[in-house]
């Protein structure tokens, strides 16, 4: 073997422990990139030569660049990603539904409903007391102060997740055309045979934030892209990829292709949280109140009308609530503005509190679904708290899973400063050795050329 | 061996850190507001539990109010019954003393203690409380007795008969007042049961004798018509001691009694169930009460007057006859001695109604305060558990800081 050869050898070294230490550079500047899959260099023996009988070694050279990822976790992250979202996105929206309730608290609209009927109670045992005539229209303010400012928090949810789901849709969209496009530059990476390991890590990192918003199923084809579906509809793959915008039907919230009649069955992800709290939630939170409302109207006006008011000359007919249409509760205008309107003498006597002794009690009638108006009430609130702690629970149980698959990645994939400065020390001293080699050679050689 | 990444230690110092002041931020709301249940989700059944206990408390306060305004009226009622009985008892002393044959001398002289007896307790029984009458029932603007215009006689208002009815428990509602009916009042009750098995379309015939305010005895021919499984037509015809027509019914009442109990359940559709008779004129002026009337299988029915003439037209009749040299008769006096034993049965009724509102507000009192414990319990803070909870997590917290201070950023690359 000629001693020139030692050269070629050393020189190949130097470049593949040059490479070595670049890719270990690109591994510890991405320490802290989270979608960032470590990679490391495979070295592999160069090709052999064979003279006089005996095979001759040709050095180093780079094998492969691998890129460490456990596709199984992946999924797994993926899948758990939806459902931590899910969840999570539900029991934020639920607090703040919560927060508008205020219960158990004096500002909470049982609290509010209770101090209406006693009201009537008290004006019972004093029916010509003017104070306590202005304290049951004190009371109905109230209660319908509440009532309203719970439709409209109720329907300023209901509206602000449809302007987010629609948010969504759009970065779904978004998510999707960049699948689009990174399944084709991987495609081209391929066939220009450059590494595709920095394009997959921003694939799998939008299929993740993508695994995020919806539930989607991910398969992979053997040139590495991926074709991705949301809820049963196709999404994207190489070739092709589908707009999807937001359908309200009927109060139900869903995705649906652009131009499409099916829509996406949504199970996971944050979409389907707002879906779930808007579509059916909400709409069972408001169902109920309806009725508790509309009960309260019914059964004050149908016993308030049959009285007497304390008005020259007495009125009767009167109802007390002027009606509840559109979330609205609104007392009879011309009671508020005179009090003595209130007609709660059962035989046109002023000192008659009759009615107003019956009206309280309609808080011991079972009038809704064999409950009394509170019992009912509590109902919702134990629904709504139920709701509330269901997703909390179901969402700390989601990231501790979700924790546990981040740790498993960071695992395979992490990137341990602790074992890319020992790889940089290891290949330093094999590329010291590499640049020794050409001096130990380069002085073989000038020993040889001075013997001439 | 698992490898562990720089990564992986920053991700556990976060999230021990993010957990620590989440559980701070939660021990520090809990002890500033005294609440362990913010919200609904923080504990559902808690939180119902508290909202029924928080209404039943708002009830509790709202029929004690009620107590107290309705121990107020029984008070001022007890007073004037106790000023009424006291006059009462002067008039009987003075009755007592005309039996006597040398006091019969100066019978203007008792004529005048009378007629004074009279106008206290003519005056006590228009006193008012609260801006009620308190024998006035529910009519707050008239006074339920006064004078008629030739001032021969003392009218009661129709109106006087109003019960004023307090809240003053769950389902339980309580009269706080007595009316005017009720102790002075002419009121003729009827009593015993209809046959429930008659026929429809049958009738029953009664007859009672009443009295005018001067003592004329009057009939009055009382006719009960069953139209229907449990209801029953009243008519009457008031016939005077020529058997003239004085009065009839303009139009019949309905009497409607309960299937299942027999009890009287309305008159005309409304509960109230006294019926008012009067006439200006001729100063007829009383009042059928049919609350006692009811349906079994025996046709058991009788009506029974309470008194002739109402004690202020007895003493007013009393005082004239002394001044025309009259002594009171017996039944006169029998009168007086009738509605003194009424009176004092009205002071024990209301006294037992005072010691049952006493009884319900220390009741509800006891039950505000173990609901109040209850909701201490179920939603309270155990303020020094908390401080100490927020310490150790405040000293975990330090720990943990300093920990991540001192490893996170080691790594080989500190000592190369």
């Amino acid at each position: 073997m000629a001693i020139t050869k030692v050269f070629d050898i050393a020189n190949r070294s130097l470049a593949v422990y040059r490479r070595a230490m670049d890719i270990t550079s690109h591994n510890i500047a991405n320490t802290n990139n989270p979608n960032f899959s470590r990679q490391r260099i495979v070295f592999s023996s160069d090709y052999t030569d064979l003279s006089s009988g005996i095979v001759w070694g040709n050095g180093v050279k780079i094998g492969d660049v691998l890129r460490y990822r456990d596709n199984f976790v992946e999924t797994q992250s993926r899948i758990m990603n939806g459902k931590y979202h899910d969840t999570r996105r539900q029991r934020e929206l639920i607090t703040n539904i919560e927060k508008v309730f205020s219960e158990p608290s004096d500002l909470g609209l049982g609290n509010m409903i209770g101090k209406f009927f006693n009201s009537f109670s008290e004006l019972a045992a004093s029916p010509t007391s003017n104070p306590l005539r202005t304290s049951v229209l004190n009371a109905a303010t109230n209660l319908a102060s509440k009532v309203n400012l719970l439709n409209k928090s109720l329907n300023d949810v209901k509206e602000n997740i449809k302007l987010e789901f629609d948010d969504k849709v759009k970065s779904v969209n978004n998510i999707l055309r960049q699948l689009n496009q990174v399944n084709k530059d991987i495609k081209t990476n391929q066939i220009k045979r450059v590494s595709t390991n920095d394009l997959l890590d921003h694939r799998d990192s939008l299929l993740n934030e993508l695994s995020k918003l919806v539930n989607i199923n991910v398969t992979t084809s053997s040139d590495n892209t991926v074709s991705v579906s949301i809820g049963g509809s196709f999404a994207v793959d190489s070739h092709h990829i589908t707009e999807f915008e937001m359908v309200d039907d009927n109060g139900y919230l869903s995705l649906r292709m652009k131009g499409g009649t099916n829509s996406a069955i949504l199970t996971e992800g944050e979409l389907s949280g707002l879906s779930s709290v808007y579509s059916s939630k909400v709409t069972s939170y408001k169902q109920k109140l309806d009725k508790i409302v509309n009960t309260i109207v019914e059964e004050v006006n149908k016993i308030h009308s049959t009285g007497y008011s304390k008005t020259s000359p007495t009125q009767t007919g009167l109802n007390f609530f002027e009606g509840y249409s559109d979330g609205i509760l609104r007392i009879n205008q011309v009671i508020l503005k005179n009090p003595n309107l209130i007609s709660i003498s059962s035989d046109g006597t002023l000192g008659n509190g009759d009615l107003a002794l019956r009206i309280s009690e309609i808080m011991d009638k079972k009038l809704i679904d064999n409950s009394t108006i509170m019992e009912y009430y509590t109902t919702l609130i134990n629904e709504i708290g139920n709701d509330g702690l269901l997703n909390k629970n179901l969402s700390e149980a989601n990231q501790l899973v979700l924790d546990q698959l981040e740790q498993q990645k960071q695992i395979s994939s992490g990137v341990s400063l602790d074992e890319e400065m020992t790889n940089v020390l290891q290949f330093q001293r094999s590329y010291e050795a590499s640049a020794k080699l050409i001096k130990v050679s380069d002085e073989l050689l000038k020993t040889i050329l001075e013997l001439v | 061996m698992t490898r562990i990444t720089d990564a992986s230690v920053a991700n556990h110092y976060l999230t021990s850190i993010n957990s620590l002041k989440s559980s701070i931020s939660l021990l520090q709301r809990q002890i500033s507001s005294g609440n362990a249940v913010e919200k609904p989700s923080d504990s559902p059944s808690k939180a119902v539990t508290l909202i029924r206990n928080n209404d039943i408390i708002n009830q509790i306060n709202s029929n004690l109010n009620n107590i107290k305004t309705g121990l107020s009226f029984l008070n001022q009622t007890i007073f004037s019954l106790e000023v009424i009985q006291s006059e009462m008892l002067n008039v009987i002393s003075k009755l007592t003393e005309l039996e006597d044959p040398l006091k019969q001398k100066n019978l203007d002289n008792y004529a005048d203690q009378i007629d004074q007896s009279l106008k206290i307790i003519m005056d006590v029984a228009n006193t008012k409380a609260d801006g009620k009458y308190v024998f006035g029932g529910t009519e707050i603007l008239d006074a339920p007795f006064k004078f008629s215009n030739d001032n021969q006689t003392i009218e009661q208002s129709a109106n006087s008969k109003g019960r004023i009815n307090v809240k003053i428990s769950s389902g339980v509602t309580e009269k706080i007042n007595l009316t005017g009916v009720e102790v002075f009042g002419t009121i003729l009750s009827g009593n015993g049961s209809f046959d429930k098995d008659a026929s429809i379309g049958s009738v029953k015939n009664l007859e009672q004798d009443v009295y005018d305010s001067f003592g004329n005895q009057y009939s009055l021919q009382m006719q009960f018509e069953k139209v229907d499984e449990q209801k029953y037509e009243f008519t009457y015809v008031l016939l005077d001691s020529d058997n003239n027509v004085v009065q009839s019914s303009s139009s019949s009442n309905l009497l409607e009694f309960d299937a299942n109990s027999g009890y009287l359940t309305s008159v005309d559709g409304k509960s109230s169930s006294e019926l008012n008779i009067s006439d200006s004129d001729r100063r007829i002026n009383f009042f059928i009460d049919f609350q006692n009337l009811y349906e079994s299988n025996s046709d058991t029915v009788y009506f029974q007057l309470n008194q002739q003439i109402d004690i202020f037209n007895t003493l007013n009749n009393i005082s004239r006859n002394l001044r025309n040299g009259i002594l009171p008769t017996a039944d006169q006096k029998a009168e007086v001695y009738k509605f003194n034993i009424r009176v004092l049965e009205k002071l024990s009724e209301i006294g037992n109604v005072i010691n049952q509102f006493n009884s319900f507000e220390n009741m509800l009192n006891q039950q505000s305060f173990e609901l109040q414990s209850i909701n201490q319990e179920v939603g309270g803070v155990d303020v020094v558990k908390s401080i100490i909870d927020l310490q150790n997590k405040d000293y975990l917290l330090q720990i943990t800081q300093k920990i991540a201070a001192s490893i996170l950023p080691k790594s080989l690359l500190d000592y190369l």
